[in-house]
């Protein structure tokens, strides 16, 4: 019975080199996903709201704050990628902001890209508006007039003179309000976007925060959620069956969830093994 | 920056140059030009009845009314409508924000029944007996109300100030500065007289106080010749792709575009708009066929052409700027330091005017504005800002509070009076004796982690309740301790708490002032060096108390490797669960608050348990009711706990 | 005496602020932004100490040569470098010792402030938190053992919710996670939330009536 005892004590480093495997093989090869990912509710909420925003209607925006630092990136940028993939194919204007510092760099490395890849021009289809100190003075400023909080665009070009904030005050004229996040800054958006001003707001989190989302969830306070990883695969899914059918593009998410399978498949296949042991043991005691 | 922000903020403060126009006629000639356009290249590439189809297709849509009025008044306005009367709006009200600090009205109106029609709305605003009204905000059509305020003149004042003072501050330097500047400058020689319209920036940006203007200049210009070179290389090898082939399909995709907008015109004129259900569908076309031009390489090339252009303009008017340096003399900074203080105070003083003060009522109008002609509303009824004594919207708070607290007060009467009150068993507590002797029993030492939080946290002063605890029986064991920390009060406050344990114990000297220590803010960091401390020094208990973010389990575990016994305990749901995986025993959100009660037994604490406890089963009870209530659309039931 | 002054101004000031919530004056606003503004300022001398600590803790380390003190002048000197570089490389306008990159021009001190941050501090950040997901997955095996009614619940529901991630085509599953993350994980969540947000409020009051005084040193 000895097999059975030590099923149950395998050496932690063990576990560690199997994971470590496990997950490096499938991002080294690029492994394909058989099928196609479903969208949950939740993602799915997000998706369709962004289909009903009208790009030449009174809400016609959407303000993406790019609340994440590099340590989360892996989680949020396929999500933060998809949605505004998603938003220049319907041409919905885009309006980039973030609250903490970090994200600026972010947010500017993703629309530069994504923006050459989708022939839209800064200015016109998208502007980065930058970081200001101070969330929720940031947030509340912006209620009344985004001009007030962020005079100029993140180059000192006053937002006046950029078409694409024509027609755009402040969040009456914002269809959604996009926050990603790895840490708590969805609770500014909460209280002081969308209590006091009622504009839509949505989140993208990472995994570990989604039990905290839920309350919000219930409560209505979000339109809807992203959560990790396979929430950025699942939208990249919904965004490229609906527009870019016959086009390659990159799906970050997508190709990242066999490698976060696999690891969950074998911490799942380490418990069972843990209570194989545990039970074995127990009926011999 | 400064510079950038003060024709916002100047607008805002005159607020006498007319409104932009919302709603932009030139926008929807576009729309309609990219619909037509699409016809017409869809035509190009179609042969037979498909083309009949597609022409049959235009002419309907030619012929259809328009259904969206707005389109239809744009395309006959700009010229042809001619407007000599305008109606005022009415029904102005003025009514005082309660539970504010009084500096704010809120306004409303009916729009003036010409409101397509007009250029916007004016409200001026005069203190009550008063004649003179003061313009405070300019409107857009549609806006049948506002929030008159001083938040932004609050503001305006404070740049004002700043703007002074920096001025003030800034001009000696400057003059000192100057004549290396000029120095510098006079080597290059391209300018021979001063352009008038470059001094004034150049000025500014001196007073900015900018010692070396000159050098970052030429660094700008560095930079745009280098970027010039870049987009001239990548115009060259662009220009190789080129084929007459690709050049025909770009002029093709611009005389589509183009000779859309001509019918268009054509069509305006003969009052042949398209339908606006073609017009939006229609729309999405336009923008494939802009996005297939902008695709061409011949396009692209002239897009960097163009910006090459610009890059040669910028690089030009550089060199003029620092040129024009040398003639800027000590007088010049002098006047306009000494005129845009006098700006600023007039700015200054203007704001101040204007400030609503919450002794004086006020009357307001509301005046229509087309053009040079106004139509003032009639006066409003007067209104005062006035601040509050006492937040009424918040009463709910203070009943709970006061509920709350005569709990509390109640409870700990009785527990003072002897009578038992029963606490149920805590694993975790009851585990912090047999942690601090498993340590004595080994020798080792015992590591006390206080969370990541800030003082300001509560689950922070919780577990420096229990540390008190068990430095004191550290000390009576002669057990070493280990506090690291990763904010400055707390750690300052640790360190006490532990001396003053020692002291407590009867043995002052036995604390070591290097046990409790600060490691560092950055959240990482702290964690390898507490990892590096369960790893090195091998503590035979460890403790995480207090709030914890993602790096819970990565203490945790390390401490499990370690082979420590281990409580957690935090308030932070997130991380219970790893607590719970990898720790002895957890201590799960309020039991932290409850520790120092449940380990001191005395009444004073146990009390406020009990009043804690009677105050969730309230709490739980009124849910249940007020939910009932909700469900049989009883409206006061939601309100009652809204908080404000 | 020594505990009197702090206790008494924990109850002045925590009973003023208390009225201070219920009251929108200007007065009262004015107020509480005063104290937030020395809250600040506190803050920034106790960084000092922190500093003072952080500084001896290190140093007889290396006079004791405590084990594992070699690290502890690695620690001082990325102390000094990394200040040095910030306090000059963040203030605005610095162009000493220039350089160019990506043909910009910019201080070498603002270089090595940016290099420092992005190529250190941040893959020494991620590669901690990534350390995360082999802790997971060792803790996970250790402890996830189906000992009692409870632990098999846990146990199903952790199942449950990382199968609808690996099966991410599987119509049930993933509907099971949903339900079970919106149902039951959001009442317990709300639970332990209101729970501590009474024991919060019971805690300051204690606080503030000097009731709870371990956090001074002592309840004597």
């Amino acid at each position: 019975m000895k097999f059975w005892e030590r099923l149950g004590k395998i050496d932690r480093r063990i576990i560690y080199i199997v994971l470590a495997v496990v997950v490096i093989i499938p991002l080294i090869l690029t492994v394909k996903l058989p099928g196609k990912v479903r969208a949950m509710p939740r993602t799915k909420d997000v998706f369709d709201h962004i289909e009903n925003i009208d790009p030449n209607g009174k809400r016609r925006s959407i303000l993406i704050s790019v609340d994440f630092d590099p340590q989360t990136e892996p989680e949020l940028k396929p999500q933060l990628e998809a949605v505004v993939r998603h938003a220049f194919a319907r041409n919905i204007p885009l309006l980039v902001m973030a609250l903490p510092i970090q994200g600026t760099d972010i947010g500017i490395e993703v629309f530069t890209r994504l923006a050459e890849e989708h022939n839209k021009e800064y200015g016109i289809d998208y502007v980065i508006l930058g970081w200001k100190p101070s969330p929720v003075a940031v947030i509340l400023g912006m209620g009344n007039f985004i001009e007030q909080v962020f005079p100029t665009d993140y180059w000192g070009t006053p937002l006046s003179e950029l078409p694409v904030m024509e027609g755009i005050r402040n969040y009456d004229d914002v269809g959604l309000v996009m926050d990603f996040t790895g840490s708590s800054f969805y609770v500014y958006w909460v209280y002081y976007a969308h209590t006091p001003y009622d504009v839509p707001v949505a989140t993208g989190v990472t995994s570990v925060s989604v039990a905290d989302i839920y309350p919000f969830l219930g409560s209505k306070q979000f339109i809807g959620m992203l959560a990790g990883m396979k929430a950025g695969a699942e939208y990249e899914r919904l965004v490229k069956d609906k527009y870019y059918q016959d086009q390659d593009i990159f799906l970050r998410g997508t190709q990242a969830l066999p490698a976060l399978s696999a690891s969950l498949l074998v911490i799942i296949l380490f418990v069972i093994l843990g209570n194989i042991s545990h039970f074995a043991t127990r009926r011999k005691s | 920056m400064f510079f950038l922000l003060l024709p916002f903020l100047l607008t805002q403060a005159e607020v006498v140059s007319p409104p932009e126009r919302s709603y932009d006629p030139g926008m929807d000639v576009a729309v309609l030009a990219g619909e037509v356009d699409t016809l017409q290249a869809m035509l190009t590439q179609v042969t037979g009845n498909q083309v009949e189809d597609l022409e049959a297709h235009m002419s309907s849509m030619f012929t259809r009314v328009y259904t969206i009025d707005s389109i239809l008044k744009v395309l006959m306005e700009p010229e042809e409508l001619i407007v000599e009367e305008i109606q005022p709006p009415a029904n102005v009200k003025v009514e005082d924000v309660r539970n504010d600090v009084g500096n704010q009205l809120v306004l409303r109106w009916n729009l003036s029944p010409d409101d397509s029609l007009l250029d916007g709305y004016v409200l001026y605003r005069a203190v009550e007996g008063k004649q003179e009204f003061k313009q405070i905000q300019v409107l857009p059509p549609g806006a049948d109300s506002t929030n008159d305020n001083n938040d932004l003149l609050a503001r305006m004042i404070e740049y004002g100030r700043d703007e002074i003072a920096s001025l003030r501050r800034n001009l000696p330097r400057a003059k000192r500065a100057l004549p290396k500047l000029k120095q510098d400058a006079a080597k290059f020689p391209q300018a021979d007289s001063l352009v008038p319209g470059i001094k004034n920036n150049l000025v500014a940006i001196i007073l900015g106080y900018r010692r070396n203007t000159v050098r970052q200049f030429e660094l700008d210009m560095e930079t745009a010749k280098r970027n010039a070179e870049r987009v001239q290389i990548k115009i060259d090898s662009l220009r190789g792709e080129i084929t007459a082939e690709q050049t025909e399909v770009f002029t093709e995709h611009v005389n589509a575009l183009a000779s859309g907008m001509v019918d268009l015109q054509s069509m305006v004129q003969e009052d042949l708009p398209p339908g606006a259900a073609e017009l939006e569908a229609l729309a999405e076309e336009t923008s494939k066929l802009r996005a297939k031009i902008q695709g061409t390489t011949v396009y692209r090339v002239q897009k960097l052409e163009a910006d090459l252009a610009n890059l040669e303009a910028e690089i030009a008017s550089l060199e003029s700027m620092i040129a024009n340096i040398a003639f800027i003399e000590e007088a010049d900074l002098e006047e306009y330091a000494k005129s845009r203080t006098e700006r600023m105070q007039g700015l200054i003083e203007d704001s101040e005017g204007k400030l609503l003060k919450n002794r004086l009522s006020y009357r307001y109008k509301v005046v229509a504005v087309r053009g040079d002609l106004q139509a003032p509303s009639e006066l409003s009824a007067a209104a005062s800002p006035s601040a509050q004594l006492f937040h009424t919207q918040r009463i709910n708070v203070l009943v709970a509070m006061i509920f709350f607290f005569s709990l509390v007060t109640f409870f700990i009467s009785q527990a003072k009076r002897g009578k038992n009150l029963f606490l149920r068993k805590i694993a975790g507590l009851e585990a912090i004796d047999e942690a601090v002797g498993r340590a004595t029993e080994m020798g080792r030492p015992i590591l006390f982690v206080p969370g990541l939080s800030t003082i300001g946290d509560i689950a922070t002063i919780a577990a420096l309740n229990i540390l008190q605890g068990i430095a004191k029986k550290a000390a009576q064991y002669d057990t070493p301790i280990i506090v690291p920390n990763r904010d400055p009060i707390v750690y300052t406050v640790a360190r006490e708490i532990v001396k003053e344990a020692y002291s407590d114990a009867g043995r002052p000297d036995a604390f070591n002032p290097d046990s409790v220590f600060f490691i560092t803010t950055s959240q990482f960091a702290y964690v390898a060096a507490v990892n590096g401390i369960m790893l090195r020094e091998k503590p035979a208990a460890n403790f995480f108390l207090g709030m914890f973010w993602a790096e819970s389990l990565l203490l945790a575990e390390t401490g499990n490797i370690s082979g420590a016994i281990q409580i957690a305990g935090t308030d932070a749901s997130a991380q219970l669960p790893f607590f719970i995986t990898a720790c002895d025993y957890t201590i799960i959100g309020e039991e932290l608050y409850a520790a120092s009660a449940y380990l001191s037994r005395e009444p004073n604490l146990v009390g406020t348990i009990k009043g804690q406890d009677w105050g969730k089963a309230t709490i739980a009870g009124l849910l249940i009711v007020l939910t009932v209530l909700a469900m049989f659309g009883i409206e006061f039931a939601v309100k009652l706990l809204t908080t404000v | 005496m020594k505990r009197r002054i702090p206790l008494t101004l924990t109850l002045v000031l925590g009973i003023v602020m208390m009225i201070q919530f219920f009251i929108p004056h200007q007065f009262s606003q004015d107020f509480k932004n005063t104290a937030l503004e020395w809250l600040r300022v506190i803050g920034g001398f106790a960084f000092i100490i922190g500093l003072a600590s952080f500084i001896t803790h290190h140093y007889t380390k290396i006079k004791h040569k405590k084990e594992g003190w070699a690290y502890s002048p690695i620690a001082l000197g990325a102390l000094v470098v990394m200040a040095v570089v910030g306090l000059i490389g963040r203030s605005p306008n610095m162009n000493w010792i220039p350089v160019t990159v990506q043909g910009q021009q910019i201080s070498v001190f603002t270089y090595l402030f940016s290099n420092f941050f992005t190529h250190m501090m941040i893959p020494l950040g991620a590669t901690m938190f990534s350390v995360l997901a082999f802790y997971i997955a060792s803790a996970a095996y250790r402890s996830f053992r189906a000992k009692s009614l409870v632990s098999i619940l846990l146990l199903v529901a952790a199942f449950v919710i990382m199968l609808a991630i690996i099966f991410y085509n599987v119509l049930p599953l993933g509907d099971l996670g949903e339900w079970l993350l919106s149902v039951p994980n959001m009442a317990a969540k709300r639970g332990i939330l209101l729970g501590a947000s009474l024991g919060g409020i019971a805690t300051s009051l204690k606080i503030i009536l000097g009731i709870e005084r371990g956090y001074l040193g002592g309840t004597k």
